[in-house]
Parts: C-alpha cells; sequence; structure tokens
C-alpha cells in the first residue's frame, strides 16, 4: 500500500512536467504579441521594441523555458505582462472564488446525481425511473451559457430572488446550479446504471434470498459496491467543473480562474496562461491521486502492487 | 465542458461468446424493443435527413440578409427572422449540416487517434505502454477547455479547427477504454490460442480485438457526438467558433442572447434544436450501452 | 425622459468652436449637459453609494502605467490633474492654478495651489509633480498611456515649491487637453516609493475619493476625502464631494450587465444599442447619449492584392451602403461616417460629406469594369484569372459582426467575396502589423486629429497602426505639418487636406461613427455630463 502511494505521487512528476513544457509551447505558439497588446493604439515601433527586449522576448525559446522553470521550482511563476503583479498572487487571489463554486457544484451534483440515479434504480423502468432520467438527460443537453442567461432572466430580473452581481452566497445559487445541472446528470446515468449493474450481481441475489430487508441490501450491498465507478466519475468531472467555470464565470462575472483565463488568453499573456495552466493541471491531478486512494477505503478488493 | 461519462473498467468477457460477427446483429434486434433508444435513433435520423436535404427543403438562402429583422414567427417565416432579417427555419436546417459534422468529425478523429494509441499501448507494452499512458495523463491533466482556446487561438477560428480542438480535447477518454479493453480481450483464451498458433499481430488485431473491443468505443462515441456539439457550442459563445455568417446553432444560440427580452425565437429554436440532438444521442448511446454491456442484464 | 447631447453639439457646430478658437485654445466643441432634471429641487444629501457597471477591471490603477481606458475614469473621481475643463469645455485651473506657454510653445510654466494634499497627508508640491512626469518619462516604466499624452516632452523642472514647468523638442497642440486626463493625475511619490506593486492596486492621489479597495476580479471601492476642498472653480468650494462610496463593479456579460442595471444592482452602465429601445422608456432611469470621437471603418492593406489596385479601393467605397449597415449594426443609433475624423473631433472638415463617395453600386461596377474585371461563371468578377476575392479579419464584437455581414452581402451584389474572419485583437492587430492580411475592421477613439500619424504615418507600418501600409511622402508631410501647427485655423487647413487626401487614396471604407448611451438611476440629482463624456459626481447627491 505504501509503495503503491509512493509509486503514484513520484507518478505526478512527470506528468505536471509535461503539463509545464506543453503549456509552454502553448502560450508561445499562439499568435498575437503580448507587448503589442500591451501598449494598443498607442503603439510606436521603438516602444514595442525595446519592451519586448525587455521581457526577454528575443531569448530563445529554451532558454525562456529554462529561466521559467527555474522560478517555478522556486515558487515563483513570473509575473504578468498585463498587470506587473507576481502570478503567484493573482492566482491566489482568484483560486478561492472558483474553488468554493466548484465545490458547490461537486456537492450540489453529487448529493442531487446520486439520490436522483439510486430512486431511479430501485424504480427501474417505472414512470420515476422515466422522469428523472428525462431531466438527466435535460441537464447534459443545454449549452450552460443559453441556461446561464435565461436563469439570470428569470430569476434575476423577473421574480428578482437572487442577486445578479456580488460575492456572497445567495449570489452563489445562479452559477451553481447551472455548473451542477450536467454534471448531476452525468452522475444521475452513472449511479442508476451501476446500482442495476451490482442489483444482477450473484451475492446481492444471494443476500437477498436470505430475507435481508430490503433497504438493507441496498444500502449495505449494492449502494456502496455501485459508489466505485461513482466515485471515480466525481473526480473527473471536478477538472471538468474547473473548466466550465470558463463559461460560468464569464456569464455570471465572478472573479475566479476561469475569467482570468480568458483574459490571459486575449492578452497574450504568457506567465498568467502557464500559471492557470500548472495550478488547474496540479490540481486535478491531485484529486484524481487522492480519489484513486480513496477507492482502498470504499473497496478493499482492490490491490495496490 | 463536460466530459462524456465512460465506464471506467469495461468488462468484455461475454462478447466472445455470441461470436464477433453475430453481435451487430443481435444487438440491432435488441435495440428495437427500447423504446427510448428508438426515440433517440429517430430522432438522429431525422436531423441527418434535414441536413442532408437541406437546401432542398430550406424554404430560404439561410445567409439572404433582409432588412425584415427580427420579424416574429409567421407563416411567412415559421420560426421568425433573425437580428439580419435571415429566415431562422433555414438557419436551423442549414445549422443541421455543420453541427452534425462537427461533432461527428471531431469524435471520429479522437476515436481513431485514440484507439490506435490505446491498442498500441496495450500491445507494445513497456515502454511504448509508459509513454503513451504519461502523455494522456498529461492530456487529462491539462485543462480541456484552455487546450481547445489555444489549438483554436494558433490556428485561427474556424469550424474546422472547431472540429481539431474538440478532437484532440477528446482523445484521451477512448486512449484508456481502448487499452483497457483490448488489456482484458488480449488475455482471452481464443487470442492466446490465435497467438500461440503464430497468428500475425496485426492479423490479430484486425480480427480478434478490434470487433470486440468496438462495444465500449462506439457507446463512448455517441455520447461523445453530443459532448463536442456542445463544446462547439461553447466555443462560439466566446468568440472563437463558426465564422459569420456560418449557420451553426451555437453561434446563432450565442448572438441570440442579447435579443432574448425581445425576440425569443432567435434564441429558442438553434437552442431547442441542440438539446434535441444532444438528448437523443445520449438516448440512443444509454440503449447501446445496454445491450452491448453484457453485465447489466436482467 | 431622454436627453441627447448630439442636439447641443450639432448647434455648437464646427464653425462656432473654430471662431471661439481663440479663447478656446483647443478641442472643445462640447457642451455640458446636466443629467436629469436640468434644476434639481432640494438639498444635497450627504452619503449614499453609487455603483458604476462597467465590462471589465483595469489592468492596473497605476496612472502612468496603465493602458486601460477605464483606469482614466476612475483615475478622473480619485486624482486631480493639472488642468481641468468646466462645462462650457473651457481649460481652467485644477492643480495649477494659472499657466503661460512660451511664444515658441515649447516651454510651459505653471503656478499650483499650495492648498493640496494627498490622501496619505503629504503635502502636493512643485517636486511632486515633477516626481510623476519624470516617472512617466523614464522608460524604466513602460508608460503605457500616460508617456504617449506628453508627446515630445523633453525635461521638467520645479524652480520652487509651487513654481512648476517642462520644455519641449517640438510644439505639440494636443498637450493642453491631455494635461486634463485621469492618468495624468499627479499621485504621491512618497506612496510610489512606499508601496511597491501594491501602488497599482490602491494608488494614492489627492482627488475628492479615495481608492479604498480592489477586490481582484470583481470590484474597486473609492471612499469620498473628507478633507477635499480645492475642487475647481465651476464645482462647489465648501466642502467635500456628497457622494460618500463609488463602486466600479466589473459584469462581463452584456446581457448579465444591462439586466442589473434594470433591477437596480447597478446604477450607471453604457446601454448596448440593442437594449436602447426599452430602457428610454423605463421610469427608473436618465438615458444620456454621446457621438463617439473616432470612427468604425473596413481597412485596406494597400500591399496585398487585389488593394494595391487603388480602382478597387474606390469601387469598394461605392458599393457600401452605410445607412444600411449602421441600422443592422447599431439599430441606427449613430451616423454614416464619410471621412477618417468623426464630427465632434478637431478638425472635422464638414465638405467631406459632399466629397466621399456615397452609395452607388452602378458607379462601383462601372469602376470595376475599366479596371479590368470581368464577371466570371458565378458571378464573382476576375480579373487574369484571379477572382476578387478577399478576407477581412474582424473583432468579435456582436455590433461589428452583424454590420460586416451586411457589408459581406453588399459586396456579394457587385460580384466581390469578402470572407469574414473573426480574431481576437491581439491576433488581428499581430496579422495586420506584418501586413499578412487583405483586410481588417477597425476602429478608434482618439479626441486629436494627429491620430491621422498613428493611422497613416509611414514610420508606424510595420509595428505602430499603419495597418494599410501606406507609404506616401506627400501624405506623411502633411501629417508632420498637422502635428506641429500652433496656428488652429492653419491646423485645420491642414487637417481639411488630408481628409481629402485620404479619401483619394481610398484607404478605407468609414462606415459608422457610434452614438454611446449611458444609463444613470433616477436617484442621481445634479449630476452633469462633461466634455470628457463623463458623468460630474462632485456637485452631485443620491436620495
Amino acid at each position: 500500500m505504501t509503495a503503491y502511494i509512493v509509486k503514484r505521487i513520484l507518478l505526478v512528476i512527470p506528468v505536471l512536467f509535461g503539463v509545464s513544457i506543453l503549456a509552454f509551447l502553448m502560450s508561445h505558439l499562439v499568435p498575437g504579441d503580448p507587448v503589442v497588446v500591451m501598449l494598443g493604439d498607442r503603439a510606436t515601433a521603438e516602444d514595442a521594441a525595446r519592451l519586448r527586449e525587455e521581457l526577454g522576448f528575443n531569448d530563445p525559446l529554451v532558454v525562456q523555458y529554462g529561466r521559467y522553470m527555474t522560478g517555478v521550482v522556486q515558487g515563483d511563476l513570473g509575473t504578468s505582462i498585463r498587470s506587473g503583479q507576481p502570478v503567484l498572487e493573482e492566482i491566489r487571489d482568484r483560486f478561492p472564488s472558483t474553488l468554493i463554486l466548484t465545490l458547490c457544484a461537486v456537492v450540489a451534483a453529487s448529493v442531487v446525481g446520486v439520490s436522483l440515479g439510486v430512486a431511479a434504480a430501485i424504480s427501474k423502468r417505472g414512470w420515476v425511473d422515466g422522469s428523472i432520467m428525462a431531466f438527466a438527460l435535460l441537464g447534459i443537453s443545454v449549452p450552460t451559457f443559453w441556461s446561464g442567461i435565461l436563469l439570470i432572466l428569470l430569476l434575476g430580473v423577473k421574480l428578482e430572488w437572487l442577486p445578479i452581481v456580488g460575492t456572497g452566497p445567495a449570489a452563489l445559487v445562479m452559477p451553481t446550479i447551472v455548473l451542477a445541472a450536467p454534471a448531476a446528470a452525468v452522475l444521475a446515468r452513472m449511479t442508476r446504471s451501476t446500482m442495476l449493474e451490482v442489483l444482477g450481481v450473484d451475492f446481492v441475489r444471494s443476500a437477498r434470498a436470505k430475507g435481508l430487508k430490503e433497504q438493507v441490501v441496498i444500502l449495505r450491498h449494492v449502494l456502496r459496491n455501485a459508489l466505485i465507478p461513482v466515485v471515480t466519475i466525481i473526480g473527473l468531472q471536478f477538472g471538468g467543473l474547473l473548466a466550465g467555470s470558463v463559461i460560468v464565470e464569464s456569464v455570471f462575472t465572478r472573479p475566479g480562474l476561469g475569467r482570468y483565463t480568458i483574459t490571459a488568453i486575449q492578452s497574450r499573456d504568457f506567465p498568467q496562461i502557464q500559471g492557470i495552466v500548472l495550478v488547474v493541471a496540479a490540481l486535478y491531478v491531485f484529486v484524481n491521486l487522492a480519489i484513486d486512494l480513496l477507492y482502498a477505503v470504499i473497496d478493499p478488493r482492490i490491490r495496490y502492487n | 465542458m463536460i466530459r462524456a461519462a465512460a465506464s471506467p473498467r469495461p468488462q468484455l468477457e461475454n462478447l466472445n461468446a455470441a461470436g464477433h460477427r453475430g453481435w451487430f446483429r443481435q444487438a440491432t434486434r435488441k435495440l428495437r424493443r427500447r423504446p427510448a433508444a428508438m426515440i433517440g435513433g429517430t430522432i438522429i435520423l431525422f436531423f441527418i435527413v434535414v441536413a442532408v436535404l437541406a437546401p432542398l427543403i430550406a424554404p430560404a438562402d439561410p445567409n439572404e440578409i433582409s432588412t425584415n429583422r427580427r420579424a416574429a414567427p409567421s407563416l411567412d417565416h415559421w420560426f421568425g427572422t433573425d437580428e439580419l432579417g435571415r429566415d431562422v427555419l433555414s438557419r436551423v436546417i442549414f445549422g443541421a449540416q455543420i453541427s452534425l459534422r462537427v461533432g461527428l468529425i471531431s469524435i471520429a478523429i479522437a476515436l481513431v487517434v485514440g484507439s490506435l494509441l490505446g491498442v498500441t499501448a496495450a500491445f507494445a507494452g513497456g515502454w511504448v505502454d509508459g509513454l503513451i499512458m504519461r502523455l494522456t495523463d498529461i492530456m487529462l491533466a491539462f485543462p480541456g477547455i484552455l487546450l481547445a482556446i489555444a489549438i483554436v487561438a494558433i490556428l485561427g477560428p474556424s469550424i474546422f479547427n472547431v472540429m481539431i480542438a474538440v478532437g484532440i480535447e477528446s482523445i484521451p477518454a477512448y486512449t484508456r477504454t481502448a487499452r483497457a479493453s483490448t488489456l482484458t480481450v488480449k488475455g482471452l483464451d481464443y487470442v492466446v490460442g490465435a497467438q500461440s498458433l503464430g497468428a500475425v499481430r496485426t492479423r490479430i488485431v484486425l480480427r480478434h480485438i478490434l470487433p470486440n473491443i468496438a462495444a465500449p468505443l462506439i457507446v463512448l462515441a455517441t455520447v461523445g457526438v453530443a459532448g463536442s456539439i456542445l463544446a462547439a457550442a461553447g466555443l462560439s459563445y466566446l468568440g472563437l467558433g463558426a465564422q459569420a455568417p456560418t449557420a451553426e446553432w451555437g453561434a446563432m444560440l450565442s448572438s441570440a442572447r442579447t435579443y432574448l427580452r425581445d425576440s425569443w425565437w432567435m434564441a429558442t429554436f438553434p437552442g431547442v434544436a441542440i438539446m434535441l440532438v444532444v438528448l437523443a444521442l445520449n438516448l440512443f448511446g444509454d440503449g447501446l450501452r445496454d445491450i452491448l454491456d453484457p453485465r447489466i442484464r436482467n | 425622459m431622454q436627453f441627447t447631447r448630439r442636439n447641443g453639439l450639432k448647434a455648437a457646430g464646427i464653425a462656432g468652436a473654430l471662431a471661439a478658437g481663440t479663447r478656446l485654445p483647443y478641442g472643445a466643441l462640447a457642451a455640458q449637459s446636466p443629467i436629469g432634471d436640468p434644476e434639481p429641487e432640494g438639498e444635497p444629501v450627504e452619503g449614499g453609494e453609487w455603483v458604476f457597471g462597467i465590462s471589465e477591471l483595469p489592468d492596473t490603477l497605476d496612472p502612468h502605467k496603465t493602458g486601460a481606458a477605464v483606469s482614466d475614469t476612475i483615475l478622473n473621481y480619485a486624482g486631480d490633474a493639472l488642468i481641468a475643463q468646466n462645462f462650457d469645455g473651457e481649460y481652467v485651473g485644477g492643480v495649477a492654478r494659472e499657466w503661460e506657454v512660451s511664444e515658441d510653445g515649447l516651454t510651459w510654466t505653471f503656478n499650483l495651489r499650495d492648498d493640496i494634499t494627498f490622501h496619505d497627508g503629504t503635502p502636493l508640491t512643485a517636486a511632486s509633480v515633477k516626481a510623476n512626469f519624470d516617472r512617466i518619462l523614464d522608460p524604466a516604466t513602460n508608460s503605457i498611456t500616460a508617456a504617449g499624452l506628453l508627446g515630445p516632452m523633453e525635461s521638467t523642472d520645479a524652480p520652487d515649491d509651487y513654481t512648476f514647468s517642462f520644455t519641449l523638442s517640438e510644439p505639440f497642440t494636443p498637450l493642453l487637453d491631455n494635461l486634463t486626463s485621469g492618468v495624468l493625475s499627479i499621485a504621491s511619490p512618497d506612496a510610489i516609493e512606499s508601496m511597491g506593486d501594491d501602488f497599482g492596486r490602491t494608488p494614492v492621489l489627492s482627488g475628492p475619493w479615495m481608492i479604498d479597495e480592489w477586490r481582484t476580479g470583481d470590484r474597486i471601492i473609492l471612499k469620498r476625502n473628507p478633507d477635499y476642498r480645492w475642487a475647481p472653480e465651476y464645482l462647489h468650494q465648501d466642502g467635500p464631494a456628497y457622494i460618500e462610496t463609488l463602486v466600479f463593479q466589473s459584469i462581463i456579460e452584456e446581457a448579465a450587465r444591462v439586466a442589473a442595471f434594470e433591477v437596480g444592482e447597478i446604477h450607471q452602465t453604457s446601454i448596448p444599442s440593442t437594449d436602447i429601445e426599452r430602457l428610454t422608456s423605463d421610469d427608473n432611469s436618465w438615458i444620456v447619449s454621446y457621438d463617439r470621437e473616432g470612427v468604425v471603418f473596413l481597412e485596406f492593406n494597400v500591399t496585398a492584392a487585389p488593394f494595391d489596385d487603388v480602382a478597387v479601393r474606390q469601387a469598394l467605397n461605392y458599393a457600401v451602403n452605410k445607412q444600411d449597415v449602421l441600422d443592422a449594426a447599431i439599430e441606427g443609433y449613430g451616423q454614416v461616417a464619410y471621412g477618417f475624423l468623426s464630427p465632434s473631433i478637431f478638425g472635422y472638415w464638414d465638405g467631406v460629406e459632399e466629397y466621399a463617395p456615397s452609395f452607388d453600386p452602378d458607379r462601383a461596377k462601372e469602376i470595376l469594369a475599366e479596371a479590368g474585371w470581368t464577371a466570371s461563371d458565378d458571378g464573382t468578377l476576375e480579373k487574369d484569372g484571379n477572382r476578387l476575392e478577399f478576407t477581412a479579419l474582424n473583432l468579435p464584437t456582436d455590433a461589428w459582426n452583424r454590420g460586416a455581414q451586411v457589408v459581406q452581402s453588399q459586396l456579394e451584389d457587385i460580384g466581390v467575396k469578402m470572407e469574414i474572419q473573426q480574431m481576437e485583437f491581439a491576433t488581428v492587430l499581430e496579422e495586420a502589423q506584418a501586413g499578412n492580411h487583405q483586410a481588417e475592421f477597425m476602429g478608434y477613439t482618439y479626441s486629436d486629429p494627429d491620430i491621422a500619424f498613428l493611422w497613416f504615418h509611414s514610420s508606424n507600418a510595420g509595428e505602430g497602426l499603419n495597418l494599410s501600409h501606406i507609404n506616401d511622402p506627400h501624405l506623411d508631410e502633411l501629417i508632420i505639418a498637422g502635428r506641429s501647427a500652433v496656428d488652429l485655423e492653419e491646423r485645420a487647413g491642414i487637417y481639411a487636406e488630408i481628409q481629402q487626401y485620404i479619401i483619394d487614396l481610398a484607404l478605407w471604407v468609414p462606415l459608422w461613427i457610434d452614438e454611446y448611451y449611458v444609463g444613470f438611476n433616477k436617484s442621481l440629482h445634479n449630476a452633469t455630463f462633461n466634455a470628457d463624456n463623463r458623468a460630474e459626481l462632485f456637485d452631485a447627491w443620491i436620495d
């Protein structure tokens, strides 16, 4: 077990290293010159050339990458070209907002999704099953930017129940709904199918044959086993939700990483782009590592070697 | 962008019993007994027919601009007109061509590249396997939408580049699935038998492996097409999708969002079209999964 | 209740401003307009919070470094510049009580107020002003906007505590107006020194409101400066501003921003053309409008086929029905553009409306036929086997996207095929600077006709903004003469010639001049829309 954990953690290093190279290449391949973006419509040729030299953009890419990574291992993600602030600080400022939204969405999606999935599985082929699955399908079928604006018009303008802007808990409701809906739908479908799968397995049949109450069978035997793949999906969704926040944060103007990402790409702010990719990738990798390890708790059958 | 949920542990032991030629026929027969899947299939078929016949059935040129701007639905314009006076119905009809093409081509890219990598990894083992899986890990860890935005930014925004971006973004899921299934099938008696009889590796892959790992990949791809249609719509919202005046549903929805208050028809019809297609693909995919995945049996 | 400033502006007219040229040294065409009731009733109320809805927060609030337009607005509320502009558009004292320009226009001397203290309590002296200007001029500062505003400034001097002067290397007429800019507000040199990077977040200035807090990605909050007693003469003198808090709230999605304004979560915001009709009939808001200082246009790269042929460029100028474009792009809220200047910019030549080509597709076809273009099988024109097709780059703006599509369909009518390629600003600029493009949709906002230097002077091709890559010695000469002319009538004459010449060269198809609309919540009283198209809130209160 310990060996397995150590091995998994060590594997994270090459992955993050690869991500950093990819991020670096990507941000330099994107056409558009951050200096030009910075200087905007008052740029003269001399200004641009001087600034470019100063920012070190005339060095070979390898040199620039080396310089960047030397900083990264010392916990320095560089300085934003646009704002002049350290990227790490900027990300730290914005991270809580995205994290809170993502966690709310993950929790909401898990609770709603798993309960709906269980309910659907129990009433398999019944009308409950049918309507839950129809609802779940709707959840994954609507583009988030559309449902987001519809929600603003309905809950914000028409009914005036919820604030349209702001950072308080009330302002969190609409973005959470929009972000969680597709994830809840995926989880409901996943839970339902794994539940059905487990329900058909021998040990459940024998448990039933032994005359255990249906609730006990469902809770103790079925749900526990059915949750294993569901936990994996929650982990994958976590990554998906971070990505989803790009659009949702634009629609609801939340001061998080998603919005920061768009601005970073638009202004070709290399240090910002690279910093975001590294941080999001690291988060994703560690969440999934944690989930893999969590298996050990839920499913004692998994062996680590 | 939500990645399509695929069962992480495909188990296909029983498929071989039916023989790999038999399963297709068997599957079609079973599919007919599932109303939800049939409804899904019918809707998909409907949109495919609409897409193919678009030039014949569209009442107007989808790009013909007029001064009859934002006219409500009427007998002349069943779905109304948009902000440039174009017929929304015609644009939705032609939009079916674009959106289906985006979905199919991007997933075809992911399916081909992903399966190839997955099968190679499973067969080669050793460092090749390690390398491919690490690359897959890197791709999975890389924030998908950022990758897509960057690819579109590098190649320039166009519907074609959106297909490539969404395709590349989806590769890892197929690599993993293909690898896992191949590993399972590889260990089965008849494959081991074929190997010991000295069969050529390509022949083994073509004849024994591919047909037997196809099921989970097909299921994944069906749902994946839906996901990539949504992803393309999201990129259009960010201004990185289809170029004007192309009638792509996501782009139509995005430019209609400023008129939601006054001209509901502009957003509603392309929005409903996206919903219907995505819904249908998911229904159909569910049906396929139920049939092709032998674990779920009554 | 709606008040449009356009009426007032047109009445004032160009000629009037020119005649008054000696009194109004430069560019002061705009007159003030009250927001809402011209004669507000009741006594001023102190306190309250006024929330501006803006799309994105600025890059930095360091006045010397920022490149964002919104910074200038925020800094106007938080800072004092050397010179102010009263509601009649006249230049009056700000930090400087009075000033003097030498005969040759090269040496400017300012006599400063002695009663100003920065928000950190340190006094504002000539040394502080000098420190600010020196920092802007220092290349290490990488000043984006501020340095450009100072133009050919060579050296600064502070001979005593309240006298400041600087020297230019050549006369620079736009400078007086530039000195009223928010980004040229005087900042506390002590704070610049001691705060480091934080200075860009909460800079310390001397204005009626103090920058209190910057909540990343969310809002910037300004608090009233209770000690403020040094307002310019046209504002009340007996105490600080009435409104306690100003908030700049970022809302990116336009639909959400308008929604938030309607329910009163934000109190002031720009209104997109698609919502103007609904909001003007809304009882809870005042709507004020003003004209863009600048033009939206389609620009040709004269070094790339087919636009290396002036006939093609001219033909396209006849092929576009600008009124149609205007109606579709911005619902008709604006005016058709004829030349490269908008009427609100000094030097606008009204002869341009007669001189410029007007919509005449037959004339367009004629010109192309004379140039040797003939119709191919599918209707697209061709010449020597080359089809008359091109790609126009466009920015991801809904309104521009609509306009571009109308242009596209009008060009198709005369057999010219235009593809639209939407790209982010950064990419469009890089492609166009490198000359890899054929044409692009562009726009500018600038208050001086010297914009001609940026767009058309050959020294700005390549890495500057000469995106048409025009290199014409006669044009270069005219532009240089225009930017150094001190006499206003002479200057206006030069720019009239430039406007005519640009039309001959057909570098652009000028499309439209936006009429911008700003919505104000009706709780606001006694605010005035000033010459900079900004709401002056110092005398205003909220009930």
